[in-house]
C-alpha cells in the first residue's frame, strides 16, 4: 500500500516537473493559455457579436477551470502507455498507476489555478462564502469520472491509435455543448433540460452557481452526474482489467 | 535475514504463443470493417517458446544464448511477470529486477536524481528505500558530477550506469540482465561482472543474456542454448559456448562456399 502511494506520488511529481521544465514561464503557461482564450472569446462575443452578458469574463473564467481540468486530463492520458513503452514491456508493476498519475498531476494543476482564481476574487472583489466548500464534492465527481476515462482511453489508445484524434475532435464539440463560454441561463429553456445528461454541464454550471450566485446545483443534476461518474470509473476498471494483461504484447 | 525464503526460478514445460495478426486492425476503421464486412484478418499463432524447462538454484548465474528471435527475451519477460505463459508451470520466488536498456524508463527532461526516484519507484522501491540507497546508487554509477543535469545530456554509457545502479541497489533476488552492457566501456563491464558475482555469492539468482561469448564465458556458471523457442543444449558454460562458436564458424564458411 505504502509502495503504491509512493509510486503514484513520484510519478505525479515527475510529470509535473517534466511538463514545464523546458519552458521559461513554467507553470504560468497554464494560466496564460486560458486567459488568452478568455480575451479572444470575450472579444468575439461581447465586442463583435454585441452579445451583452454582464461580468462575462469572470463567468467564463469560473467555468473554464473545471473544463480545462477535464480536457487536459483526457487528452494527456491517451498516449501514456505508449510513452512508457520500454518500462511496461520489461517491468511488472501496477500499470494503472500511469494513467492515474496523469489525473493526479492534472488535479494539482487545477488546485493551483483555483488558488489564482481566489486571488482574483480578492482583487475584484467577490465575497467569500462557506458555500464555496461545495466545490469539493463537485470536483470529486469530476475526478472520479476522469479516473475512469483515463483508464479506458489510455488502454484503448494502445490498441487503436485513432482514439486520440477522435477525442480531439469530440472534445471540441463537447466544449460547445457544455455551458463553459455561455451560462445556462442564456440558452432557451426547452434546451436546458438536456444539460441534465451532460455531467460536465452540471459541474461547470455548478462552479458558476456556487462561486458567483452562491447557490447549489439542483439535486437531480447532481445525482445524475454522480451516477455517471461512478459508471465511468466502473467501465474504466473493467476495460483495464480485460485489456491490460496484453499491453506488453501490443505495445 | 536467515529465515528469508531462498530465491527460485523454476519453469517447467513452458510454452508461449504470440498471436501474430498479419493485418491487426491498428485503426478503428479496420476494426469496424473487419466486423461489418466480414473481412476476416488472418491470425497466426507464433510459438515463441516451446516446451522450455529451466530450474535455477540460488547463487547461480545462468546464461541464455542463441540467435536473434530464439525466445530469450520472451523467457525473461515471463520470469519478470510481464508476460504470462500460455502453458506450463512458472514459479518465481523473490524480488525480480529486470535491468533496462540504457535510458529506458528515464524521462529525458528530468535530472539524473529525479530519474533515480522515477525508475526506482517503478521497479518497486518505496521513497524511503530510495532515500537510503541514494548515495550508494550515485556513487556506484560514478555519477556525482552530473547527477543534477537533465539526462538528455547524458551519453548512453552514463545512462546505462545509472540505470544499472538503481536496479542493482533495490536488493533484488532475481536479476535479469538482457543485453544491456553493449554500450559500456571495459572498466564498467568489469565492474558489472563483479557486482553480478557478488550477488550470486550472496545467494541471489542472475539470468544473463548476451551475444558476446567472451562475456558469457566470464560471467555465467552454466548456459542454456536456445533455438526456435526450445532448449537446444544446456550445461557448463565452456562446452556449450565452444560448440556454439564452432557451429557459427562452420555455418559462415558454408555460406561463403
Amino acid at each position: 500500500m505504502r509502495q503504491i502511494t509512493d509510486l503514484l506520488g513520484i510519478l505525479t511529481i515527475s510529470q509535473l516537473k517534466a511538463r514545464y521544465r523546458r519552458s521559461f514561464l513554467g507553470f504560468l503557461w497554464s494560466l496564460i493559455v486560458p486567459l488568452f482564450q478568455i480575451v479572444v472569446i470575450g472579444f468575439v462575443f461581447q465586442g463583435l457579436l454585441q452579445h451583452d452578458i454582464p461580468n462575462y469574463t469572470i463567468k467564463f473564467l469560473v467555468a473554464l477551470l473545471p473544463w480545462t481540468l477535464f480536457n487536459d486530463t483526457v487528452l494527456a492520458a491517451c498516449p501514456t502507455f505508449l510513452r512508457f513503452r520500454d518500462v511496461v514491456k520489461k517491468i511488472y508493476f501496477p500499470r494503472w498507476s500511469l494513467p492515474i498519475s496523469i489525473v493526479s498531476s492534472s488535479l494539482v494543476h487545477f488546485l493551483l489555478s483555483m488558488v489564482i482564481l481566489f486571488a482574483v476574487f480578492i482583487i475584484i472583489p467577490v465575497a467569500f462564502d462557506p458555500i464555496f466548500l461545495f466545490l469539493i464534492p463537485l470536483a470529486l465527481i469530476e475526478i472520479v469520472m476522469l479516473a475512469g476515462l483515463a483508464l479506458s482511453f489510455s488502454v484503448l489508445h494502445t490498441y487503436y491509435q485513432d482514439v486520440e484524434y477522435a477525442l480531439g475532435a469530440l472534445m471540441r464539440m463537447f466544449f460547445f455543448i457544455t455551458p463553459v463560454m455561455y451560462p445556462t441561463s442564456e440558452i432557451p429553456e426547452s434546451y436546458q433540460y438536456w444539460f441534465l445528461f451532460n455531467p460536465m454541464a452540471t459541474i461547470c454550471e455548478g462552479f458558476r452557481g456556487v462561486l458567483l450566485r452562491h447557490e447549489l446545483p439542483c439535486i437531480e443534476h447532481l445525482l445524475v452526474a454522480s451516477a455517471f461518474s461512478v459508471l465511468c470509473l466502473i467501465v474504466g476498471i473493467v476495460i483495464y482489467r480485460r485489456m491490460s494483461p496484453q499491453l506488453p504484447e501490443v505495445l | 535475514m536467515a529465515s528469508e525464503p531462498l530465491p527460485l526460478v523454476e519453469m517447467r514445460e513452458v510454452w508461449k504463443c504470440y498471436r501474430r495478426h498479419h493485418d491487426r486492425p491498428a485503426r478503428l476503421k479496420d476494426a469496424f470493417l473487419a466486423r461489418f464486412l466480414g473481412h476476416v484478418h488472418q491470425v497466426e499463432d507464433a510459438w515463441a517458446v516451446r516446451d522450455f524447462t529451466l530450474c535455477v538454484e540460488p547463487g547461480e548465474i545462468v546464461g541464455l544464448i542463441g540467435p536473434n528471435g530464439c525466445g530469450k527475451t520472451t523467457v525473461l519477460s515471463i520470469v519478470a511477470g510481464v508476460l504470462e505463459a500460455s502453458r506450463g508451470d512458472v514459479r518465481v520466488r523473490g524480488r525480480v529486477c529486470p535491468m533496462l536498456q540504457a535510458g529506458a524508463g528515464f524521462h529525458a527532461d528530468l535530472t539524473g536524481l529525479e530519474n533515480v526516484y522515477l525508475s526506482g519507484a517503478i521497479l518497486g522501491m518505496g521513497r524511503q528505500e530510495i532515500d537510503r540507497g541514494l548515495d550508494a546508487i550515485v556513487a556506484w554509477a560514478e555519477a556525482e558530477r552530473w547527477i543534477d543535469t537533465p539526462v538528455r545530456t547524458y551519453s548512453s554509457g552514463m545512462l546505462m550506469r545509472l540505470g544499472f545502479s538503481v536496479a542493482a541497489h533495490m536488493r533484488p533476488d532475481v536479476l535479469i540482465v538482457d543485453e544491456i552492457l553493449a554500450t559500456g566501456d571495459e572498466a564498467f563491464r568489469a565492474k558489472v561482472r563483479h557486482r553480478l558475482r557478488d550477488e550470486a555469492d550472496r545467494g541471489k539468482i542472475v539470468l544473463f543474456v548476451s551475444h558476446y561469448m567472451e562475456e558469457v564465458l566470464m560471467v555465467c556458471d552454466r548456459v542454456v542454448r536456445m533455438e526456435s523457442g526450445s532448449v537446444l543444449r544446456a550445461g557448463p558454460t565452456g562446452a556449450i559456448v565452444e560448440q556454439y562458436i564452432a557451429e557459427g564458424r562452420t555455418q559462415e564458411s558454408d555460406d561463403e562456399g
